[in-house]
């Protein structure tokens, strides 16, 4: 019994985490990082929750975004509580913004912080700027929601079912390919859109780095080929097709499922990476009106289609190994296929990435059209 | 009074004592000197001396006026006595001088169903205290108790506080023969035994204890009337009383018997081996032994259809831990584990919480301690006035207080669920249990967050599964583990598979049914 009390007393006195009364606590939906001169300056969205219950049906703003500066990450977020009266609550932030600025430059003062800080969720989506500050980007007023971080949150999400460019690609995927050999990450890039005289956020490319830095861009149909390329499970989405024979057009098509395999093969000492992607979709609509989804002719929609995806893959491959970058994680396949081969390779991969020749083999079959008549005919 | 009390007592007393122990006299006039000692200032006392027969015999008659019933008196002892003997004139019924006059009576005259012969003046005073009457003859050292027994009672109402919709409607009443009757006609068997005692050195109450022969084990049987037997007490005003004087563990919230006034739910566990107590004057029977998953059996999960009867039982259990830990899980979130919820939920939570001045713990206790109050000032007020209770509850600690930003309406909302949450369980006790339990979650949760809640979690399941009542372990069958047994408790067993009854540590009899019903599919 006393010994059970005395354990009960050191739980007491003892145990780590305090309390914080939601009363005097704020809750940050996304931070920003961005460097200036040799300062770091970390950008907090905050949710604004102390506003009337008529203002916040009206169309202000509902949330503050503070920047502070330091020497470290930690030094300036500590700074935050210079002159906000509230403890944040950092373990509720949503999305993590880089400036572009701070990427270019070198990512390794914020690195430390974005691994081993305890109120960083790994899961959190990150993104980089795109020719904005952080600031700029969470002081944008979304068009439904009411926070931007909750906002872009969900644009990365839906888009990435409904259109299918970008990955969501979280704060731990980031840190993990920045450890790999072998592998570098890319993310997601956020830029400002002038509509009238107000800004909204769009997704805008992607980042690709190297190390420490970034060191490109991708666009959109680069982006379209690293989406397609990744092993991870694909979600879908949409691509125009160009159709030249006969009647010319635009064609959609939905992609339901797409398996990519990159298998390394070596011919006398030299490498080659085969592609193979199996992908199946639907025939989803047509600019004309002739009816191309008949026996005849989706034979020859599926062949226009494995072009339009090749054409896009070698965009994308030919982008990494021009920014010498191999963020579609090659030498890491290598590595784990042909150990013998990367034992040798490895340390000079960086003089090898760029000029590895590739092999392209794409199927793609449309499986069914949700079309529910017939092609519409002019009379 | 203490000190009064302990007094010896007076000379009036002491001769009272003496004159209780006495055997009836053969001298009338003795025993009516002597009964009306005992009975001085008993202003309800009825003595009412006549002669009957011939030759003339002197006689006399006493009883409580308002417990028996007169016409019955009248009819059947006085008639017959002061009439029909000398109308008759028939020699044979005539009183012979050398004939057991007591016999003769109760042979050819009385037409009284249920006589019995009394030898001393505490059987006197035992039977004209329970409302029969005594009938006393000159020259008999025996006296007569006639079963006139009669008294306003309440009649068989619905059970107020166990509301079924399924089912019998019978309710028991205060008065133990009644009690008794209601459940012979539900078990027309003469396996099944009540035992009576009489508890309590003033109050003399009638006890009984009842069970089923081949079913409850015997040892239960000994061991409930044992230590009934070992109660000294002035007097038993209710079951209660017996419910903490033989329990096992007294010492504890965790009460170990159950309470019920449905004749159908007694007879339910008798069938399982159990034993049930009854006292006069108390509509409350008490049930043991008992483990605490029963406390969340309802009755009615035996009448309705077996697949709905299991789901409302999993949601009974589902409410009973909400209603447990609920407000202390709240606490335990918004003052230390953020990061555990939803961003959006988090967002509306602190919206409402901007200047509430109380901490999270102190506005859960207060909310809860003020639910506490109005569910006990609703169970004493008057029917007329208890509407108006509900709606300053309602108005004044839920709107008002919202509006006020004394408290935060999540709160409001954790609050009444959990007040809603605990009227799930079919028991009183285990609603009692529940109320009491709750607040030391909340203040560990407030002191120490999940690992508090988790350390009284553990120190609570400790005692618990230390407890036991009348020696079946109180957390059983879950621990120790009854795989059989568990397919009664989680969910309801089917009937047609219910083929063996709960166990009980030295039943004899546990098959329920000898050939289960193999027809259908």
């Amino acid at each position: 019994m006393k010994k059970l009390l005395v354990l009960l007393l050191l739980t007491v006195f003892l145990s780590g985490c305090g309390k914080i009364e939601l009363n005097n606590a704020t809750i940050p939906l996304a931070f920003g990082l961005d460097s200036q001169k040799d300062e770091i300056l970390v950008t907090t969205q905050l949710a604004n929750l102390s506003m009337p219950k008529k203002a916040q049906a009206m169309n202000t703003s509902q949330f503050k975004v503070i920047t502070t500066r330091g020497k470290t990450v930690a030094e300036a977020s500590r700074n935050f509580n210079l002159n906000i009266s509230a403890v944040p609550l950092w373990s509720q932030t949503q999305i993590a913004v880089l400036g572009e600025n701070l990427s270019r430059q070198d990512i390794t003062p914020i690195v430390d912080f974005l691994v081993r800080n305890r109120y960083v969720r790994k899961n959190d989506l990150i993104m980089v700027s795109h020719q904005a500050s952080p600031e700029e980007i969470l002081s944008v007023k979304p068009y439904l929601e009411p926070y931007t971080a909750i906002a872009l949150k969900n644009i990365l999400k839906i888009q990435e079912g409904q259109v299918g460019i970008y990955p969501p690609i979280s704060a731990n995927e980031f840190i993990q390919k920045l450890s790999t050999p072998g592998v570098e990450p890319v993310l997601p890039m956020v830029g400002l859109k002038k509509i009238g005289d107000s800004h909204q956020v769009e997704l805008s490319g992607m980042a690709v780095f190297k190390k420490n830095r970034m060191t490109g861009q991708l666009n959109e149909l680069e982006s379209r080929g690293y989406f397609l390329m990744r092993p991870e499970i694909y979600y879908g989405g949409l691509f125009p097709v160009f159709w030249d024979k006969g009647e010319k057009q635009w064609l959609t098509i939905e992609i339901n499922s797409s398996k990519a395999e990159v298998i390394p093969q070596i011919q006398q000492q030299q490498l080659l990476m085969k592609i193979k992607i199996k992908a199946d979709g639907t025939f989803y609509d047509q600019g004309g009106s002739g009816n191309l989804f008949t026996r005849e002719m989706f034979r020859q929609v599926e062949k226009a289609c494995e072009k339009e995806i090749a054409r896009q893959l070698s965009m994308c491959i030919q982008k990494a190994q021009l920014v010498n970058s191999d963020f579609l994680g090659w030498g890491q396949i290598v590595a784990r296929t042909e150990p013998e081969f990367w034992k040798s390779a490895g340390p000079q991969w960086d003089n090898i990435f760029p000029t590895v020749p590739y092999e392209l083999d794409i199927s793609f079959k449309i499986r069914r059209s949700y079309e529910t008549d017939k092609t519409f005919v002019f009379r | 009074m203490r000190y009064l009390n302990n007094k010896t007592g007076t000379a009036a007393s002491d001769s009272s004592a003496e004159l209780i122990n006495m055997p009836v006299s053969a001298s009338l006039q003795e025993n009516l000197d002597r009964l009306s000692v005992l009975l001085e200032s008993c202003s309800d006392a009825v003595i009412r001396e006549f002669s009957f027969g011939e030759p003339y015999r002197k006689g006399l008659i006493v009883f409580f006026d308002g417990l028996v019933d007169k016409k019955q008196i009248e009819s059947n002892l006085l008639k017959p006595l002061l009439l029909e003997l000398n109308m008759l004139n028939n020699e044979a019924l005539q009183l012979q001088s050398n004939t057991n006059i007591i016999s003769h009576v109760q042979e050819h005259i009385l037409s009284l169903a249920d006589l019995k012969e009394l030898q001393t003046l505490q059987e006197v005073c035992h039977h004209i205290t329970s409302g029969d009457t005594v009938f006393l003859i000159d020259g008999c050292s025996t006296g007569l108790a006639a079963g006139t027994r009669s008294w306003q009672g309440r009649p068989v109402q619905t059970p107020e506080n166990e509301v079924m919709v399924f089912g019998p409607k019978e309710g028991l009443s205060e008065t133990l023969r009644f009690n008794t009757a209601i459940l012979r006609r539900r078990l027309k068997s003469t396996r099944f035994k009540i035992d009576s005692l009489v508890l309590g050195r003033i109050s003399k109450t009638d006890v009984a204890v009842c069970y089923i022969e081949g079913i409850a084990p015997p040892d239960l049987v000994k061991e409930v009337k044992a230590r009934l037997e070992k109660i000294d007490i002035d007097a038993i005003l209710d079951t209660g009383y017996l419910a903490e004087l033989i329990a096992d563990y007294k010492w504890t919230i965790f009460t170990q018997t159950e309470h019920t006034e449905k004749p159908d739910r007694i007879c339910g566990q008798l069938l399982e081996g159990k034993v049930c107590l009854m006292v006069d004057g108390s509509p409350m029977a008490l049930v043991l032994p008992i483990s605490f998953p029963e406390y969340l059996i309802s009755p009615e999960d035996y009448y309705i259809h077996f697949i709905p009867a299991s789901l409302f039982r999993m949601l009974r259990f589902i409410a009973f831990t909400l209603a447990l830990t609920l407000p202390s899980l709240y606490v335990a979130l918004i003052s230390y584990h953020h990061e555990m919820i939803p961003t959006s939920l988090l967002l509306t939570i602190t919206a409402t919480r901007q200047g509430v001045p109380f901490p999270a713990f102190m506005e859960a206790l207060l909310l809860e301690a003020t639910f506490e109050m109005l569910r006990e000032a609703g169970l004493r007020l008057p029917r007329a006035v208890g509407p108006a209770v509900s709606i300053v509850g309602a108005l004044i600690i839920g709107d008002a207080a919202v509006r006020a930003g004394l408290v935060s309406t999540p709160m409001v909302v954790v609050v009444a669920f959990t007040g809603i949450a605990s009227f799930v369980s079919p028991s009183y006790n285990a609603g009692i249990i529940i109320r009491i339990v709750r607040f030391l979650f909340l203040f560990s949760a407030a002191l120490l967050g999940f690992l508090g809640i988790i350390i009284t979690f553990i120190l609570l399941l400790l005692r618990m599964a230390s407890l036991s009542s009348f020696g079946l372990p109180y957390m059983s069958p879950i621990a120790p583990f009854n795989l059989q047994q568990m397919g009664d408790i989680l969910v309801r067993r089917p009937w047609f598979k219910s083929v063996k009854r709960p166990f009980l540590d030295g039943m004899e009899n546990v098959t329920r049914q000898k050939r289960p019903a193999d027809n259908g599919r």
